[in-house]
């Protein structure tokens, strides 16, 4: 089934990827008047577009990409002047930290109170937990991450405000992501670095879809709380944290899970904001100088890795659904 | 022991354990990291950093700053004195279609190899060479050959006589011959220049570091090492100042200046701008073709109050065609007074008793304040008889042959960079078929800008210049605004005097 789905996926991106190169060309703007600046005549923009291939018709551009693609070449980048993949993988890894890490914030927070909510119905914990949920989905995150380096940066400098870690701490890549590097190498030091340089971002990432989770859990688990299969477990005589943990929650759950998987879509066009905010250099930043400098090789490029990564998630959420309930099969 | 306490315990056990894990972990890793800089270490937080290690790839002041540390060009333009300064060059000479270059004696790559001509000429090639990705080559084209007849001599062959070659030669990095044969393909990944500071790494998006150069034939800097990291959010540069958590910033934004200066451990230092704004006509379009028309906006628009009430009085109003700062600037022209009155008398003048409906084009976001500005504009025109509709574009859609360069946009707001001479607006903007930026036409102001190009002697082209831009303010192609300042932020204890140029460089830095 898996296979099947993987197939699948094929016309999907292909239909990604014509479409991004569709629009990346019919918007105005050019690579070369970007990139040779103010004083750039008009002859140096041609020489310049000739030598890039721009000058070629557009239908001859796009099955130069596809075809090239189809052997993993992606081209070099305009802006960058490297490798396309290159400068895509080696952000890859920050994007996938932050966004797991952001994750991680938001079940750990949304998940209790979202439980706590729905056990302590119309009490005040119940409406303390709703309004911060409402509160949460409703920030900006543009506008959270400015607070939080106003305040938790600037004013206390509790946390640093830009990068992914500090000078002179640099680990040696193994995976690419610092926090499993660093531990793998036993650099506790760059390891907190790596922490500190996280929190702010994966916060102001992980606020909106925290919200959101909370919201959905407290009513499933209402929902499930008045099922027969509840009443039988009380009845069987198990403490109340058994019923909601174990009974209730698990089932409450699928809901969830549905609502996260989806949400990480969200949460990756989150990232493109909370990376340029903070200056952390994984994919999302590289998405916005890649389109301003109209960099059209490595825009597609991204953006076809974004479908990559909404389509490998929703794959891992049916995935683990199977987990969740053994009655669902793929 | 029964099974219940004995899990009880356990599980207060792990708590307890876990909690005291976390505190001993987290607690020094907050612990505040150390202020300011060092003699050993500036950082500097910076919102343009290079994009890639190809020193050729890009034409962005900051960038050539950065890359100055490791790399030297042969001329740099003193502002001070207006006139350049020999860097590897240590004497040149025009004349006719030749520039002699001789460079210093006894300057040394990192890698020991003596500065030779053959190193400025490969130099030079590899600028020219697009192919290799270099957005530099424009600045030779008119250059046919580069003769090197003795080690210290580069003899440059110009296709007509090109008194403002020396312009051209600023910021050119000349790099090492044999380095980049030996590296090949590679050679980017090893910088080896003549600069005060060693390449030490490079990572996009994180840090572009330097290391003091202690054989530096110009002297050792005082800072040992250099660390720039590209930070674009405003708010983030200064919350990183205001912490400690780095040395130097630059675009600090205006508002913020009365608050930073009270700040007790940072200072604030400005300094005019090489950037020109100007709201520019297209004369191809009407109503601007009509100079009675263009004589009422310059009439219409109040620069001075532009920069007192919306830049805070941190900016330099133009008085003349160019900043007075500018070479060619002539301190006998005057800006258009502001008066509406005057404005509506030539509107009338000019056929529009009942004022004109024009569009003024900008792209908000590019520059400071600009929507405010554009806005103010429109609302002091309005009492000069212009009915200003206000269209903001994006950036690539207003700059490109779609707008300002394909002569789309009749009437806009623009910035013009690196003005350090009146030669690159002229030039660029006004002289007949450079650019379709003004489609503005002057047999006369052409003939002065030739004359102007043809002539080394400095005195005599500031003359040119100057007869030119007498030309433009009674032609007014154009409303002159202002140059705002270049505002940077540093810890109390870095000492730099700041440049006009946008580069930050820390070879003449000092730390207390």
């Amino acid at each position: 089934m898996i296979g099947r789905r993987l197939i699948g996926a094929i016309p999907v991106l292909l239909g990604i990827s014509f479409i991004v190169f569709l629009l990346m060309h019919l918007a105005p703007g050019d690579p070369v008047y970007l990139l040779l600046g103010e004083n750039a005549t008009p002859e140096d923009v041609a020489r310049v577009r000739h030598e890039w291939g721009l000058d070629e018709p557009l239908a001859m551009q796009y099955w130069q990409f596809i075809s090239r693609a189809m052997v993993g070449d992606f081209g070099r980048s305009l802006k960058f002047g490297e490798p396309v993949m290159k400068l895509v993988l080696e952000r890859l890894p920050a994007t996938i930290e932050l966004a797991t890490i952001s994750l991680i914030v938001a079940i750990l927070i949304s998940i209790p109170i979202g439980v706590y909510s729905a056990v302590k119905r119309d009490t005040l914990v119940d409406h303390a937990g709703t309004s911060m949920a409402l509160i949460g989905v409703s920030l900006p995150n543009f506008w959270l991450g400015i607070m939080l380096i106003y305040f938790l940066g600037g004013r206390w400098n509790l946390l640093p405000v830009a990068g992914r870690i500090e000078y002179g701490l640099e680990v040696q890549a193994i995976t690419g992501f610092y926090l499993l590097d660093s531990l793998l190498m036993g650099n506790m030091a760059a390891f907190w670095s790596a922490v500190k340089h996280l929190l702010m971002p994966a916060i102001t990432l992980g606020t909106a879809l925290a919200a959101i989770v909370t919201r959905i859990t407290r009513s499933s688990v209402l929902e499930m709380m008045r099922q027969d299969y509840v009443m039988t477990a009380r009845a069987k005589g198990l403490s109340e944290r058994a019923v909601i943990w174990r009974h209730i929650l698990r089932n409450a759950l699928i809901t969830v899970v549905t609502i996260l998987g989806l949400q990480l879509g969200a949460l990756l066009n989150g990232s493109v904001i909370t990376e340029t905010v903070f200056s952390y250099p994984g994919i999302g930043d590289l998405l916005i100088q890649s389109i301003s400098a109209r960099d059209y090789r490595l825009t597609q490029v991204l953006i076809l890795f974004f479908g990559v990564i909404y389509f490998a998630v929703n794959l891992l959420v049916d995935v683990v659904y199977t987990f969740i309930d053994p009655r669902i099969k793929l | 022991m029964n099974k219940s306490t004995r899990g009880m315990s356990r599980r207060q056990f792990l708590k307890n354990s876990a909690a005291a894990a976390i505190g001993a972990a987290v607690a020094p890793a907050f612990v505040r990291d150390a202020f300011a800089a060092t003699r050993d270490r500036v950082t500097i937080y910076h919102s343009s950093v290079a994009d890639n290690m190809n020193p050729y790839k890009h034409s962005s002041s900051p960038i050539y700053g950065q890359w100055q540390h490791v790399f030297e060009p042969l001329v740099e333009y003193n502002y001070k004195k207006k006139d350049y300064d020999g860097i590897l060059a240590d004497s040149w000479q025009f004349d006719g279609k030749r520039w002699v270059i001789k460079l210093k004696k006894g300057i040394k790559f990192h890698n020991g190899a003596p500065l030779t001509a053959k190193d400025v000429a490969f130099s030079i090639e590899r600028m020219k060479d697009e192919k290799s990705g270099s957005l530099q080559g424009s600045n030779f084209k008119d250059v046919t050959e580069i003769q090197t007849p003795d080690d210290l001599t580069a003899i440059f062959i110009t296709k007509q006589p090109l008194a403002i070659f020396l312009d051209r030669l600023e910021n050119r990095f000349i790099i090492n011959k044999a380095a980049v044969e030996k590296y090949g393909a590679e050679w980017e990944q090893h910088p080896i220049g003549t600069g005060a500071y060693r390449f030490v790494s490079y990572q996009r998006g994180g840090n572009f570091v330097f290391t003091r150069n202690d054989d530096y034939w110009g002297g050792k800097a005082n800072v040992k090492e250099a660390v720039f990291k590209k930070v674009t959010e405003d708010a983030a540069r200064l919350a990183a100042l205001e912490s400690g958590q780095c040395d130097f910033i630059n675009n600090v934004p205006v508002h913020e200046v009365a608050r930073l200066e009270k700040h007790p451990r940072v200072k604030v230092d400005k300094v005019e701008g090489l950037r020109m704004f100007l709201l520019a006509f297209n004369v191809a379009y009407k109503p601007f073709d009509n100079k009675l028309v263009r004589q009422a906006a310059n009439y219409a628009v109040d620069a001075d109050s532009i920069v007192k009430n919306i830049f805070e009085g941190i900016g330099y109003a133009n008085h003349g065609p160019v900043g007075s700062n500018v070479v060619g600037a002539d301190p006998k022209l005057k800006r258009y007074p502001y008066d509406p009155k005057k404005s509506q008398e030539l509107l009338a003048a000019a056929g529009y008793p009942n004022g004109c409906d024009i569009k003024l084009y900008y792209s908000a976001g590019r520059y400071p304040k600009d929507t405010e500005v554009c806005q103010v504009v429109a609302a002091q025109m309005a009492k000069g008889g212009f009915r200003v509709d206000v269209v903001s574009q994006e950036w690539a859609t207003f700059w490109e042959t779609t707008g300002v360069n394909g002569g789309k946009l009749p009437f806009y707001y623009i910035g013009r960079g690196s003005l350090t001479d009146a030669d690159t607006l002229y030039d660029q903007y006004f002289r007949t078929g450079t650019t379709k930026r003004t489609n503005y036409s002057n047999p006369e102001f052409d003939k002065l800008v030739e004359e102007e190009q043809k002539t080394p002697d400095m005195k005599k082209r500031t003359a040119f210049l100057q007869q030119a831009g007498k030309i433009l303010m009674d032609e007014v192609p154009y409303i002159p605004l202002y140059n705002l300042a270049d505002i940077y932020a540093m810890a109390k204890n870095v000492n730099w005097k700041i440049r006009p140029d946008e580069k930050v460089l820390t070879w003449d830095m000092a730390v207390k």
